[in-house]
């Protein structure tokens, strides 16, 4: 045999020993599921460090409740999980529990998930002997599930575990040594006198320290909010509808017709504020991934960053320093420049809530499935969660004690004002955002400013809201097809059964149908108009 | 284990009693799994079900299977409506269902199906070809409500016409197309069809032109039609209030804020409503 046979053969052996290796992990888990235990697999992709722990540990406590229950988590990364699960729902392997991401088809979702609705209008018997006892499981979530609903499926197909806020995370360590007991910025005076401290002390001791760490990741959560403070009053002149929250659909359309114009004063305030913030990060973050930004941070290389609450356990487990965090922020109304356009601090009364989960149709024992999801969303069980994760809590009534010291100051502020428009016009669409991601050198860079920036946007403006519209509108399109075929099948049922939550479902369905219909055809009146030169902008 | 999780569970199968070992058995089962589930669907209600949920083409399979004297008029609305859902999407599959819903139509009978299938031929010419012809869709939804005005699927047409001509005229879109979609609204006995219609209306005022006192009236039509999605009927309470507020009526205005806020008290707007009603309230307390 020569050597090209061998290597060939050899190839062949490992193959048929990863063969017979995965199929004896088959033949074992299915000989355990045959048995009499039931086993309950959840799925997500949160590795931040604590979370498997807190999973476990809400696992253990419920199979002490419900002896012949097992329950296992599968941890899977970010990075691979949208192909994995799309495996597991098409291959029919998918866990019994899994975390929804972002993303997901409306028509994944009904095809592979158990809706909600009924589920969630009666108690959580794991809230007996609470306060909540009585209240439909819906109304135990502190956000009301408003980001739970499914727009397009008129249904809910998973329920929180968690709410996220975003903070701006300091080295209290080497806040110790250059600020000695200050107290952290809270306003965006004393956050620039801080980054221009670190700057001073940075060329005084030689060492390389800079103020702020960042990525393309970062960026956002620390000068979004910053953004947004100098378009709150602007934000009620564009609110044509008086719902106080234009949509990005409205806010590209008015651009088209001319309603108002991205070069206006606030617009300028708020990329300036992110020109003068930018000059406090390392050179090209605008071109880093998240891993480099947290390197740079955890390393100590840096004072502060920026991210949301769901990092905060990460970053405390991989630095080697005191870790400690604040609200981001904004510049006060006295502010020389930037006072005038600001109302005041934003609430975060309506931060969405995340780490969203679902019973999936593949799943062996629904009922269970969904029972370990009630316990895992209790009161008790949601508290304990809090307190082993790190992570803030979503249900009503429950609140970190003065122990919990690293949740508290990531509880969100819920008397506040609205938050203006962000400059990608409430995540108008891809192109839009890439567009603007693609010029963002010419604000943040060394030889960046405002003016650039707007010189090189303005002129790709029309083409990438157009783009973006034109997308939705087809979207809409996609979702007018799927409705007509489900307001027409829940008009079946209602004649077959007398059915009432059929009759609503057919309500909801042709509700919604019109809305979006209205939308779409909204959209295609504004791209059939030729937009009028940028110069002839009305109002505000 | 007492609540039911899910009114549309996964149709079920009995596992057979096979004399292999469990593992195997286990095995076999997955191997075969694909055949069972071809023949899941078992009655016309677990088609419809399936449509519901996007399993479109299970349901055609089960529609377009039935052969012979079980073929009746449902099964072949059945087929119709999930030719228009299955994947991918076809000018054949748009139109063999346009050929069904013609023979139903065709064969003069009025039954309960009558007013369903003229509503889906006038939505194919809407919106499922690939050019929409909009002057026939008009044309059909006009028939409808005219022959069956009492019906809440030709009161949906009846509103969807009205909003074609809305947004497709070319001038005055808030003139004699919005008027005559006012004129309609009075016609409408459904709920879903008035509330649709009204909150059509209420959002061309204020998209089309800058009529909002126009749309407040609409908005406060179809509120008390009654707005089954829990988060537009919320961004509704906050329209009605803050116009209200606008035009003067202070007592409306504060009773939408409270409405609001006491369904939406953890709503990112709560703060700023709260403080707005608390100047009404003063204001109107005020000699």
């Amino acid at each position: 045999m020569n050597r090209l046979s061998w290597t060939n053969a050899a190839g062949l052996g490992l193959l048929a020993v990863c063969f017979l290796l995965a199929l004896g992990r088959v033949l074992l888990r299915v000989e355990r599921e045959s048995s009499d235990t039931v086993v309950i697999r959840i799925a997500h992709w949160q590795l931040e460090s604590g979370l498997r722990d807190a999973f476990d540990a809400a696992a253990k406590d419920y199979m002490e409740r419900n002896p012949g229950v097992i329950v296992e988590q599968l941890p899977v990364p970010e990075r691979v999980f949208k192909s994995w699960l799309r495996t597991q729902l098409v291959g029919g392997t998918a866990p019994d529990i899994i975390e929804m991401m972002k993303g997901l088809e409306p028509t994944t979702i009904s095809r592979y998930f158990f809706p909600l609705s009924e589920a969630l209008d009666a108690p959580n018997p794991h809230n007996a002997g609470t306060p909540l006892e009585n209240e439909p499981w819906r109304r135990t979530f502190s956000d009301g599930l408003i980001s739970s609903f499914n727009e397009v499926l008129l249904d809910y197909y998973s329920v929180p575990t968690s709410m996220f806020t975003v903070r701006a995370f300091y080295n209290k360590t080497l806040w110790r040594e250059i600020f000695g007991n200050r107290p952290p910025p809270s306003t965006y005076e004393e956050f620039m006198e801080v980054c221009e401290g670190v700057v001073q002390f940075s060329a005084r001791t030689g060492r390389k320290i800079i103020p702020v760490s960042s990525s393309r990741y970062h960026a956002k959560y620390l000068t979004d909010r910053m953004f947004q403070s100098q378009t709150q009053r602007l934000m009620f002149e564009l609110d044509r509808s008086r719902g106080l929250a234009p949509t990005g659909m409205e806010l590209g359309i008015d651009y088209l017709t001319r309603k108002w114009n991205y070069d206006n004063p606030a617009m300028r305030d708020g990329f300036q504020i992110v020109h003068e913030v930018g000059r406090y990060m390392q050179p090209g973050f605008s071109q880093l991934a998240r891993e480099d930004g947290t390197f740079y941070f955890v390393q100590g290389h840096a004072l502060m960053t920026s991210s949301g609450s769901w990092d905060a356990s990460s970053l405390r487990a991989q630095a080697p320093f005191e870790l400690g965090a604040f609200p981001i922020p904004l510049p006060s109304k006295e502010h020389p420049r930037f006072g005038k356009n600001v109302i005041g601090v934003a609430s975060e009364a309506g931060t969405e809530s995340g780490a969203q989960f679902g019973v999936t149709r593949a799943s062996k024992h629904p009922e269970i499935a969904l029972d370990f999801l009630r316990y895992l969303t209790s009161r008790d069980a949601n508290e304990r969660f809090m307190k082993r994760s790190g992570w803030l809590p979503i249900i009503e009534g429950v609140e970190p004690s003065d122990e919990d010291v690293h949740v508290k100051p990531f509880m969100p502020v819920l008397e506040g004002e609205l938050p203006g428009i962000a400059h990608t016009m409430a995540n108008f669409g891809n192109d839009f955002s890439q567009m603007l991601q693609d010029q963002f050198h010419l604000l943040v860079g060394p030889d960046g400013s405002v003016d650039r920036y707007l010189a090189a946007v303005l002129p790709r403006m029309d083409s990438a809201v157009r783009s973006d519209l034109s997308r939705r509108a087809n979207r809409a399109r996609w979702n007018l097809w799927r409705q007509d075929a489900t307001a027409a099948a829940y008009w079946q049922l209602h004649r077959l059964r007398d059915d009432p939550v059929a009759r609503k479902r057919w309500s909801l369905t042709l509700e919604a149908q019109t809305q979006q219909e209205a939308n779409a055809l909204w959209i295609e009146r504004a791209l059939a108009t030729p937009s009028a030169p940028a110069s002839e902008t009305t109002e505000p | 284990m007492t609540a039911s999780v899910v009114s549309r569970n996964p149709p079920s199968f009995v596992m057979p009693s096979l004399r292999v070992p469990p593992p195997l058995r286990r095995l076999l089962l997955v191997l075969a799994a694909p055949s069972l589930f071809a023949a899941g669907t078992r009655d016309e209600a677990t088609a419809w079900e399936q449509l519901t949920v996007g399993e479109s083409a299970e349901a055609h399979r089960y529609f377009s299977g039935i052969h012979g004297g079980k073929r009746s008029r449902f099964v072949i609305y059945g087929e119709a409506v999930s030719l228009l859902d299955i994947q991918p999407r076809t000018a054949a599959r748009v139109d063999r269902a346009v050929e069904l819903l013609d023979s139903l139509a065709a064969s003069g009978v009025e039954d309960e199906l009558t007013v369903p299938v003229l509503y889906l031929r006038a939505r194919i010419e809407q919106i499922h070809r690939a050019s929409p012809d909009l002057p026939a869709a008009l044309r059909l939804y006009d028939e409808l409500f005219e022959k069956h005005p009492a019906h809440p699927l030709a009161q949906i047409a009846a509103g969807k016409a009205a909003m074609i001509r809305i947004y497709t005229a070319e001038d005055d879109p808030l003139g004699a197309p919005l008027a005559s979609a006012e004129a309609l609204a009075p016609r409408l006995s459904d709920p879903t069809a008035r509330a649709s219609l009204h909150l059509m209306i209420a959002n061309a005022c204020v998209r089309l032109g800058d009529q909002p006192r126009r749309s407040l009236d609409h908005l406060e039509a179809a509120l008390a039609a009654g707005i089954h999605n829990t988060k537009s009927r919320g961004n509704v309470l906050v329209r009605i209030g803050v116009l209200s507020d606008e035009f003067g009526r202070p007592e409306r205005a504060i009773a939408a804020f409270e409405e609001f806020l006491r369904e939406f008290a953890r709503d990112d707007r709560a703060h700023t409503l709260r403080r707005r009603l608390a100047g009404l309230k003063s204001k109107e307390v005020a000699p």
